[in-house]
């Protein structure tokens, strides 16, 4: 059993000046090492929950810590170390490829300077492994969706973040490039990291995630192995239409009824 | 290619710096009669052209990096320094010292400079009561400050004397170098030169304000301060060269946009030349400006008209803006 966690502890967050809150009284715990899902209808505060683990906003009441061999510490502590992977991304200037991801390497580099040979020959590898070599030079403006998915996914890994968060990352892709992120984020995981991703279709969840955060209406939410979590009942009481969840001899099939 | 580009814009700059100390409407003015020639001749290039085509180059690479800056912070290419009300407001500061100190030349410039940090200061405090997106309210704000400080260019210059005043005030707007002198250089290298070096130094992070805010959080901004004082630092520049210049439009939405054409859209790469384009093009539009008629033609003209036929020059090619 893994003995790193990301613990929320109580956690409430509302908005500036609204009274009902978001996210009321979570408490769970994500093992680090894992794929994470957050999993729920439109509007049920998955991204509120990536902004506080991100620390982009902090609960107003309750803690989020990550505890390491026992050693329990504010997440917000850890600089530079959470990735972030937003919906859609609002580019205004025309970056190349290379000089996007390069600006990942942003945490490493002091505020008056550029990025040193290292920082440009770490940006190469990553290039390489995610198999944008030939787009490299290209403008962001000329490649297509799933490419600039490619890319700002690179630009997050030369982050060299411990804890990778993405929101809704499969949507808007098509098959092949949905299948290629999955392999990734599972890659991802083989070497240490930790993904938290957000997404409303349950089959993604159940065939690439280890735990899951399901989130409904009115600050209800359950939370563990997605094994344990992803059964008919659960999903049709948060998704409020009847699901069947069928799991047989590892074939996994989600039937909305 | 980097390299290149840069030698080939250094060597274009050095070319267009020497020729606008050759040109002007002195008679006779041949460059090699300076070391012999009368004394009148000597006074006019060392104490008036000199320090001039200094102030222009300086202006336009500072105008042109405040653009840069802002385009950058605001997400938008099409946005310049003045944004936030700092150009009208500086010229109601301009024209207020105008009118109450008769046009002494170091009231006009601390009024112009004072006022446009002001509308800065209005601008934010108003964008803070306003819910929502931080920077839209910033420009929102800014476009009605902008609008008050007009208002009351426009009631100076119905107050202002018909005969002296007025005329004053008009070629003041319409921006102009004709008053740069030694003395007025160094006041203005004193603010424009320790800015521009913080931009030289920051101008591979300064990427990031482009980004969205919680990516650029994820990337390490997480300090408000850092977008205060960089937005700070970039209407500094505007409003203490709009207050030794006048208005002179269109150098910082146009110049940055053409630097990133030509070196794309990385800071680092597109700041030194934004700075080289921005001094080429303000003195050889200064060039014109003192040149072209026997009387002197205010440089905002040459930059408004200029800068427009090259506007269009971008929008037919639209693609490479963003």
């Amino acid at each position: 059993m893994n003995s790193s966690f990301i613990r929320f502890n109580n956690v409430s967050f509302s908005y500036f000046g609204r009274k009902e809150k978001v996210i009321k009284d979570f408490s769970f715990e994500i093992p680090t090492g894992s794929r994470t899902a957050l999993l729920g209808l439109n509007g049920t505060g998955k991204t509120t929950l990536l902004m506080l683990l991100l620390g982009y906003i902090a609960p107003i009441k309750g803690t989020i810590t990550i505890s390491k061999y026992g050693q329990e510490s504010p997440l917000t502590e850890m600089n530079g170390a959470v990735g972030y992977l937003s919906q859609n991304e609002n580019i205004p200037f025309d970056y190349t490829v290379q000089e996007f991801i390069m600006l990942g390497r942003a945490p490493h580099i002091l505020k008056f300077n550029i990025p040193s040979k290292n920082d440009i020959m770490l940006c190469q590898q990553i290039i390489e492994s995610l198999d944008l070599k030939l787009l490299a030079s290209s403008k962001l403006g000329e490649i297509s969706g799933g490419e600039l998915q490619r890319v700002r996914i690179a630009r997050t890994l030369a982050q060299e973040p411990e804890i990778i968060l993405m929101d809704e990352p499969m949507t808007h892709l098509d098959i092949k490039n949905k299948k290629y992120l999955n392999e990734l984020i599972t890659n991802l995981k083989e070497t240490g990291k930790t993904i938290i991703y957000s997404t409303h279709d349950p089959l993604d969840v159940l065939n690439f995630s280890d735990s899951c955060i399901i989130m409904g209406r009115n600050n209800t939410y359950e939370a563990g192995e997605t094994e344990i979590i992803i059964q008919s009942k659960t999903l049709s009481d948060f998704f409020e239409i009847p699901i069947t969840v069928v799991n047989e001899k590892g074939n996994k099939s989600i039937i909305i009824h | 290619m980097k390299k290149i580009r840069l030698t080939g814009l250094i060597a274009c700059l050095l070319l267009v710096t020497l020729l606008s100390f050759l040109i002007g409407r002195y008679q006779n003015d041949n460059p090699f009669k300076l070391l012999s020639s009368n004394n009148l001749f000597r006074q006019l290039f060392l104490q008036l052209r000199i320090p001039r085509v200094l102030t222009a180059l300086l202006i336009g690479s500072g105008l042109a990096l405040a653009g840069l800056v802002t385009q950058i912070i605001f997400q938008n290419p099409l946005a310049d320094g003045g944004l936030l009300g700092v150009s009208q407001a500086a010229g109601f500061g301009a024209a207020l010292g105008i009118l109450v100190f008769r046009g002494n030349s170091i009231w006009v410039q601390l009024f112009a400079f004072g006022f446009g940090v002001i509308a800065l200061i209005i601008s934010m405090l108003i964008s803070g009561r306003i819910r929502g997106n931080k920077i839209l309210s910033l420009i929102l704000a800014g476009i009605a400050v902008s609008a008050i400080f007009s208002a009351g260019i426009g009631i100076l210059k119905y107050l202002a004397d018909p005969v002296d005043q007025l005329p004053a005030i008009v070629f003041w707007l319409l921006g102009s170098l004709a008053g740069s002198t030694w003395p007025v250089l160094i006041r203005t290298m004193i603010i424009i030169l320790p800015l521009m070096i913080f931009f030289w130094f920051y101008r591979w992070r300064l990427n990031l304000h482009a980004m969205d805010k919680e990516i650029a959080f994820s990337l390490g901004l997480k300090n408000k301060f850092e977008l205060w004082a960089s937005l700070l630092a970039s209407v500094l520049l505007t409003s203490s060269i709009i207050s030794i210049s006048g208005i002179v439009g269109w150098i910082g939405l146009i110049i940055p946009n053409y630097a990133r054409m030509i070196a794309g859209s990385d800071t680092s790469n597109s700041i030194p030349v934004t700075l080289l384009l921005g001094a080429i093009f303000t003195m050889i539009c200064d060039d014109l400006a003192r040149a072209l008629l026997p009387g002197e033609i205010p440089l905002g003209i040459f930059t408004a008209f200029l800068g427009a036929l090259m506007f269009i020059g971008l929008l037919v090619n639209k693609e490479k803006i963003a």
